[in-house]
């Protein structure tokens, strides 16, 4: 019986992660194609404001409220949105970060990081599909 | 520091970029009310038992893209936080160009204009309601009376940020001058009597962080070192100098929902050369050490909803916790009890975002001791020693 159940469990955990996987995407300038964990968690932290090659990042984000960017924030960077928005504001408000560009949709997302050179940004798994000018991140684990 | 020639210069700077580059110009900003409501003192205007309304804000933010390594960034800030006017200030304005990057994220950047001190966790973003959920920032580090001289530098700085495996580091330094023009600055240092101009010698900043994202760690040590000369205007007050040296230690662990945090603050104060009357008859000590400490708890109930509690503590002179020696000094004069040189104070406090961008914030602050309180709307020689103080704001985000 408790095989049974945790076998249940694991199922809807694996069911509901593969409903809620986000990817990381970038422009194809920023010249990257794979970031462990760290570095993403840098990068969207605005630790880290430079491409290797030199060409600043631009962050990319949903509105605040929209689900899939909680799920990111929470899935992706493991801290609750609210810390993100925080730390974007304390950076931008005192002139040391860019600010975030803000979008309303996914299509939006899409078509500002395809056009700007430096932007990353994240998208459902679901929506998927080979755009122009932009890379799908492979994620380490460090 | 020749702060009169490089801020012009960075505004010329910011003003042709503007007008001639093709980036988008970024513009963001802020605009808050809020309604108080106090027993026994005055904060936030005159609301001492009505509601007073004394406390709006709207700052403008302008970021531009110049190229890949140079930047320009400025904030507009119209404040009215007691029954004074309102006043319009140039909150920041900087050019930042990056100076060097290597392939493991290792990177310097040069700053140059007026630029936000690097004092403990938040002097940096202490008007900026969204970067943080108070609606006072702790009073023991944070002291509203000083926020003038401890804002921002007209100058110059380098900042040099290291990735390690675990931790990153950040090194702020920056040199140049306070911004003094605020009359509040003089009254913060010499008291409403003393009559006269202050004005900067170099003074600089520096700040070590270092932050472990991953386990949520962030630990830090600011100092500033400020220079000022005093020429008097009154007789028998000589022209003096003033230095002070504030160092705050900071300590950070955010879990998943709970935050806690502790900052402790050393500040030495020393008056040169201001007479024998200034040493007799003014201020109870002319050498001495201020004390200051908070904790602090938040917990995130959701992303949107969120709480907090603080106790913090401000000692005038360490040497005097009490301040039964400066009771004693003022008694024959003045007669200005011992409360007016401490304050201890106990927060409670809730934020949420009501929608994308307004965002509501509620704080009750009890404090014994008069040591922090605002000095406009507070009489020199009030009585009451305990502040009830409630404030609910509204913050609209654009």
């Amino acid at each position: 019986m408790r095989l049974r159940l945790f076998s249940l469990a694991l199922l809807m955990g694996l069911l509901g992660s593969i409903a809620q996987a986000q990817t990381i995407i970038v422009n194809a300038e920023t010249d990257v194609t794979q970031l462990d964990n760290r570095t993403i968690k840098s990068l969207f932290f605005q630790r880290v404001r430079y491409w290797p090659n030199g060409i600043p990042v631009t962050i990319v984000a949903l509105e605040r409220t929209t689900p899939l960017h909680e799920e990111f924030s929470k899935n992706i960077l493991k801290v609750l949105p609210f810390r993100l928005e925080s730390t974007w504001s304390k950076l931008s408000f005192t002139g040391v970060a860019k600010p975030v560009v803000r979008v309303n949709s996914v299509s939006e997302m899409l078509s500002i990081v395809s056009s700007t050179p430096g932007a990353i940004g994240y998208i459902d798994e679901e929506t998927k599909t080979s755009e122009p000018n932009i890379v799908f991140i492979s994620r380490g684990e460090s | 520091m020749q702060q009169n020639k490089l801020l012009p210069m960075t505004a010329i700077a910011f003003a042709l970029s503007c007008s001639q580059s093709a980036h988008a110009l970024n513009i963001h900003g802020f605009a808050s009310q809020g309604f108080s409501y106090s027993e026994g003192n005055n904060w936030f205007g005159k609301s001492d038992g009505k509601l007073s309304t004394d406390n709006t804000q709207l700052g403008v933010s302008m970021f531009d893209q110049i190229n890949p390594n140079l930047s320009l960034a400025a904030q507009g800030l119209i404040q009215k936080t007691s029954s004074d006017n309102a006043e319009a200030s140039l909150d920041y304005l900087r050019a930042n160009y990056h100076l060097y990057r290597n392939q493991q994220g290792d990177t310097v950047n040069l700053v140059l204009g007026r630029i936000k001190n690097n004092i403990g966790l938040y002097n940096s973003s202490r008007d900026v309601p969204s970067a943080h959920d108070f609606t006072l920032l702790p009073q023991s580090i944070y002291i509203d009376r000083n926020r003038e001289l401890l804002l921002s530098s007209d100058g110059v700085g380098i900042s040099y940020s290291k990735m390690s495996n675990q931790w990153n580091h950040q090194v702020n330094l920056q040199g140049g001058c306070p911004n003094l023009s605020s009359d509040k600055v003089r009254i913060g240092l010499l008291t409403e009597s003393i009559k006269g101009d202050l004005s900067c010698k170099p003074s600089f900043n520096i700040q070590y962080m270092a932050e472990d994202m991953n386990h949520g760690y962030k630990l830090g040590l600011s100092y500033v070192k400020a220079t000022m000369e005093f020429s008097s205007d009154m007789p028998g007050i000589e022209d003096g100098s003033i230095m002070i040296d504030y160092w705050v230690a900071s300590a950070q662990k955010a879990y998943e929902q709970l935050t806690l945090t502790a900052e402790y603050g050393l500040r030495h104060m020393r008056y040169h050369n201001f007479g024998a009357y200034f040493n007799d008859y003014v201020l109870p000590a002319t050498d001495f050490w201020s004390q200051s400490t908070y904790l602090q708890a938040e917990y995130a109930f959701t992303s949107h909803l969120r709480a907090y509690a603080r106790y913090d503590v401000y000692y005038t002179n360490k040497a005097d916790k009490s301040g039964d020696q400066a009771q004693a000094f003022y008694s024959g004069t003045q007669g200005i009890p011992n409360h007016y040189f401490y304050s201890k104070m106990q927060t409670l406090g809730l934020a949420h975002n009501l929608t994308e961008n307004w965002l509501l914030k509620a704080e009750y602050k009890r404090i014994d001791g008069r040591a922090v309180l605002p000095y406009v709307d507070n009489t020199a020689t009030g009585s009451e020693a305990i502040t009830d103080l409630y404030v609910l704001t509204a913050h609209y985000l654009f």
